[in-house]
């Protein structure tokens, strides 16, 4: 440091210009030596060879009908399909043009055991060290070839219709574990459907996506195949199966190389989430401890004083903080979101504010979703073996299998991925072709104080119109309008509700397994205690009494059990 | 913040010497803390990029070349003491925390400053994935009288480590405590000859603890759920248990010493001739140090071995040159160094990278043999030093460096800062 100074002083350049010119190997930066990313070269070969099974596209007849068992490669899955008691493995496709498709591009080869084994190990070594899980995200966020994107989608397809299949033929079976297991891969379907259908050219890491997730349903299959075999059927029984192991391990790995693909966000450390949380935990805000707090927040933060006005630019919430007598608090709070979400979006999709609007690269915005809805799913698939009641009953067994899953790190890993997948999920249904990535980039056009990073008097708050339009918001001066707007997104019967329902359940068994609080989670984040709030002890039961409350506001209430 | 109480408790831990590391020693991240040998600090080595096996050094030869203790010379070291703090640049440059003191010196004893900004910053640092170090102690005294020299010193690193992939609150500490006593000899041969050479020998005996790992969230769930603050340490630690081992390795180098200042050198250190490497034992907790501090300390060399956790011996070439000026060398004091360290490592997995990340260089300037610069390149990584020499009775070094902490070159660099202070006397 003594040097540093002197260098300073001779150099009249600052401290940390000179700490910058000091800092990095001189040798790799010269190009006299290479960083080794051996390994990640080694998955990359391994998803560029990945190609169509030819007999594919012979299997399929003009009205749709694949049969499974025609294609080579299938014989992993026909096989766990067997076991699991389906003997018909034909699968219909009902779209014409995937039909076409599949006759024309056919699918992508499903791995045997010792490819998996070898695909599994690679992606291991890679994510194994930080500079190999760096240059195996840059290559994953790669194209795929036209061929081969165009059978890993039919692929996609293919593998929602297996899941169709084994959803309709074993959910009969009235074993609650398999019955979560299998509600679990609805989310997985779900994104394979909507990926199948995209006009987008896919991402290496899709490519990949897809023969990991098909190598998951194989395997969840086999898992089914426990309880139609005669086996015993408690979920302790079936954790510590072979198959079930064998599923677990897929989806750990599916998580961690979703976690990698994500960019590896870490939510402690995206700067302003301490001021943030100081904002909402508050004392001195106006919102009385029985105000619902989607009904305190939401319109304020939305609307300012409940109106949208309209100029040559878009339209604006009308002066936000000062005509709608917004008190200090919630202005703090709607600064701190603002400034954080700039930090967050950043670090989680990698959209930069810039002077002129938002720096982006929308395929890796894409890459980085697709890798948050994975890991999501992942989660929810690993911790799918047994209800609440049997973790509870269970935690050294559920330990001993998902214990390297359930630290508090892990914890805001999934709920960052919920709450991404979540809006971004939103935004699909009420949006047609705008993507979340799209619309932070023209939040940030509209906007240009974000890059500032503070606002001054007169700045105004521009919302995009494509959000505007989709979500109706120039009614919601209207009360009426606000509730019917709530209410479409997570009232009683919205998905969203449901999906929260499940994952908050998934929370709740991580904890059991993890030993660990929701006030540990606010530690780590920097919330602390609260007072005169009660601890949360169980994340379903916050949920559910927090839905009650906005049911409440909405005028229905729901009895529903989470 | 609670996340500052974590720092704290690290500090609290490492006062209590007692370390950690997780017992799971196939797991390479803590296999390479268990088996590594012990490096005592050198702010000297340090500015000049991690070379110098073929320079003269009265205080450092004992540990880096035996070789060049066959050079007479009287030293006492009584004591030496060093303290190194790591990521200076983005955890106190950068994050604003140094200009704030610059700005306000008050603050160097704001403890509330250097709770919430300090530390915090630091721990918010450590958040990136891999091997890292919060800070490193020595403390040592030594002495050398003629040809022979002996060292006793103590070792304290705070090590971290979170698995890739982790996040904050998974982070590992891995504190570690070494204790090690050195005895070298080395001998001149045809010194009155315009090319003579060094032989010479080191024996070392090194023991090692650690506790079993714990994370961040552990710290913070004790520091939550007691309400006695003096009862922290006893619920984080009082469950671990605690492995202690030791080792003696053996070092032998050579000198072949040229006209003009020229030297070249080899060193075959860190040669394990009992077991290959460190041999442990494991204590319930680290009540058996407290309570029979004796027979736990004993306990590796009376105890069956647990488990030995190799440690791979090196080959190493240097080159020096110490020009001879003909008597103004009370001016200006030039040297050169450049070693070539893990010749063994490098034949087996030979390529240009592994070359250069084994290639450490670095001059120094001495000046009124009082003030000292010096510069290098460790691996490609930039080092800078200077020192205080005051009448061979006081000296005081610093150097600034950065380091490869991750397993290929280039993966990981973390930067550090060492003071180093010796009290003494040096002839």
């Amino acid at each position: 440091m003594l040097c540093a100074l002197i260098l300073v002083a001779l150099s009249s350049c600052s401290l940390e210009e000179a700490l910058d010119a000091m800092m990095g190997n001189k040798y790799i930066e010269m190009g006299w030596a290479e960083l080794d990313t051996s390994n990640a070269d080694n998955v990359n070969k391994a998803v560029g060879d990945m190609g169509a099974d030819e007999s594919s596209k012979n299997a399929i007849s003009d009205d749709g009908e694949l049969d499974l068992s025609q294609i080579g490669s299938m014989d992993t899955v026909n096989e766990a399909l067997k076991n699991a008691g389906i003997t018909d493995t034909t699968i219909t496709i009902s779209d014409s043009n995937l039909v076409q498709s599949i006759k024309d591009y056919g699918i992508l080869a499903a791995q045997d055991k010792d490819q998996k084994q070898d695909l599994n190990n690679s992606i291991s070594q890679a994510l194994a060290g930080s500079a190999s899980r760096e240059a195996f995200s840059n290559q994953m966020k790669e194209s795929a070839t036209a061929q081969q994107s165009a059978a890993a989608k039919n692929s996609m397809a293919v593998t929602s219709e297996i899941i169709n299949t084994v959803k309709d033929q074993l959910a009969t079976q009235e074993n609650e574990t398999v019955n979560t297991i299998l509600e679990t891969l609805t989310d997985l379907q779900n994104q394979l459907t909507e990926k199948a259908s995209s006009s987008e050219t896919l991402s290496k890491a899709e490519v990949l996506q897809v023969q990991m997730i098909t190598n998951m349903v194989t395997s969840a299959a086999n898992v089914a195949g426990l309880v139609t075999d005669g086996g015993s059927s408690s979920p302790e029984t079936i954790i510590e199966s072979n198959e079930a192991r064998e599923l677990l391990n897929d989806a750990s790995l599916l998580s961690n190389t979703s976690k990698a693909l994500s960019g590896d966000v870490d939510l402690i450390q995206v700067p302003g989430l301490t001021d943030l949380i100081s904002a909402f935990m508050d004392d001195s805000s106006s919102g009385s401890s029985s105000e619902p707090a989607a009904r305190m927040v939401m319109p304020l933060a939305v609307t300012g004083d409940g109106s949208l006005q309209k100029d040559e630019k878009g339209w604006y919430i009308d002066d936000p903080f000062y005509a709608a007598d917004v008190d200090d608090a919630v202005e703090e709070r709607i600064r701190a979101g603002i400034n954080f979400g700039r930090n967050f979006f950043e670090d989680a999709l990698g959209i930069t504010a810039t002077r002129n609007g938002a720096s982006f690269d929308p395929n890796e915005v894409r890459v980085r979703l697709s890798a948050f809805k994975a890991l999501a799913n992942a989660y929810d698939v690993m911790y799918s073996f047994g209800d609440l009641q049997a973790f509870k009953d269970n935690e050294t067994l559920y330990q001993e299998a998902l214990g390297d899953y359930s630290s508090t790190s892990k914890a805001l890993d999934y709920l960052l991925a919920i709450l991404l997948s979540s809006v971004d999920q939103v935004l699909m249904d009420k949006c047609t072709d705008y993507d979340l990535g799209q619309a932070i980039a023209d939040f940030y056009s509209l906007n240009e104080w974000i890059y500032r990073g503070y606002m001054n008097d007169g700045d105004l708050i521009y919302i995009p119109d494509e959000i505007v339009t989709a979500f109706n918001l120039t009614n919601n001066q209207d009360e009426s309008a606000m509730k019917s707007l709530v209410d479409s997104l997570i009232g009683p019967e919205s998905d969203l509700r449901d999906s929260f329902k499940t994952k908050s359940v998934t929370l709740d068994k991580m904890m059991i397994v993890g030993n660990f609080s929701v006030q540990d989670i606010l530690d780590m984040v920097g919330a602390g205690d609260v007072e005169g709030d009660e601890e949360i002890t169980s994340v379903s039961d916050w949920l559910e009494n927090a839905l009650a409350d906005l049911d409440e506001w909405l005028g229905s209430t729901s009895n529903e059990e989470v | 913040m609670k996340k500052v109480l974590v720092i704290l408790l690290i500090v609290l831990v490492s006062a209590t010497s007692v370390f950690a590391v997780d017992f799971n020693y196939q797991d390479a991240a803590y296999l390479s803390a268990m088996g590594a040998p012990f490096t005592k600090t050198s702010a000297r080595v340090a500015a000049m990029g991690g070379a110098g096996l073929a320079v003269f050094n009265n205080q450092d030869s004992l540990y880096l070349n035996p070789a060049s203790l066959g050079g007479k010379g009287l030293v006492f070291n009584l004591p030496n003491a060093a303290f190194t703090l790591y990521n200076i640049k983005t955890g106190y440059v950068d994050s604003g925390i140094f200009d704030q003191l610059l700005d306000d010196p008050g603050k160097f004893t704001d403890t509330d400053f250097l709770m919430d900004n300090v530390l915090g910053g630091v721990l918010d640092m450590l958040g990136t994935a891999g091997r890292n170090r919060i800070a490193t102690v020595d403390a040592g005294i030594g002495f050398k009288a003629g040809r022979f020299a002996l060292g006793i010193d103590t070792q304290v690193n705070l090590n971290t480590y979170l698995p890739v992939g982790s996040g904050t609150t998974d982070i590992q500490l891995v504190p570690q405590v070494d204790v090690a006593a050195t005895a070298g000899l080395g001998f001149r041969f045809f010194r009155d000859n315009a090319i003579n050479f060094d032989v010479g020998v080191s024996a070392q005996l090194n023991i090692r603890a650690f506790m079993q790992a714990f994370d961040a969230q552990t710290l913070i769930s004790a520091f939550t759920n007691s309400e006695d603050d003096s009862n922290i340490l006893d619920s984080v630690l009082g469950g671990q248990p605690v492995a202690i081992g030791w080792a003696l390795p053996l070092s032998f180098g050579i000198n072949v010493n040229f006209p003009f200042g020229f030297t070249i050198s080899s060193t075959l250190s860190n040669v394990h001739l009992i077991k290959g490497g460190y041999n442990y034992v494991v204590q319930e907790n680290y009540e058996a140090f407290t309570d029979d501090p004796l027979h736990a300390i004993l306990s590796p060399f009376t105890e069956d071995t647990q488990f030995t956790v190799k440690s791979g011996m090196m080959l190493n070439l240097g080159f020096g040159w110490s020009p001879d000026l003909g008597g103004f060398e009370w001016i200006i004091d030039p040297t050169v160094a450049i070693d070539l360290v893990d010749i063994n490592g490098l034949v087996k997995d030979w390529s240009t990278t592994n070359l250069l990340a084994r290639v450490r260089a670095g001059v120094e300037l001495q000046l009124f043999k009082a003030f000292e610069l010096r510069a290098g390149l460790n691996g490609g990584y930039v080092s800078v030093g200077a020192g205080v020499n005051l009448f061979n009775v006081i000296h005081l070094e610093a150097s600034y460096y950065w380091n490869e902490f991750g397993d290929v070159l280039g993966e990981k660099d973390v930067d550090a800062l060492t003071i180093r202070m010796n009290i003494g006397w040096e002839r």
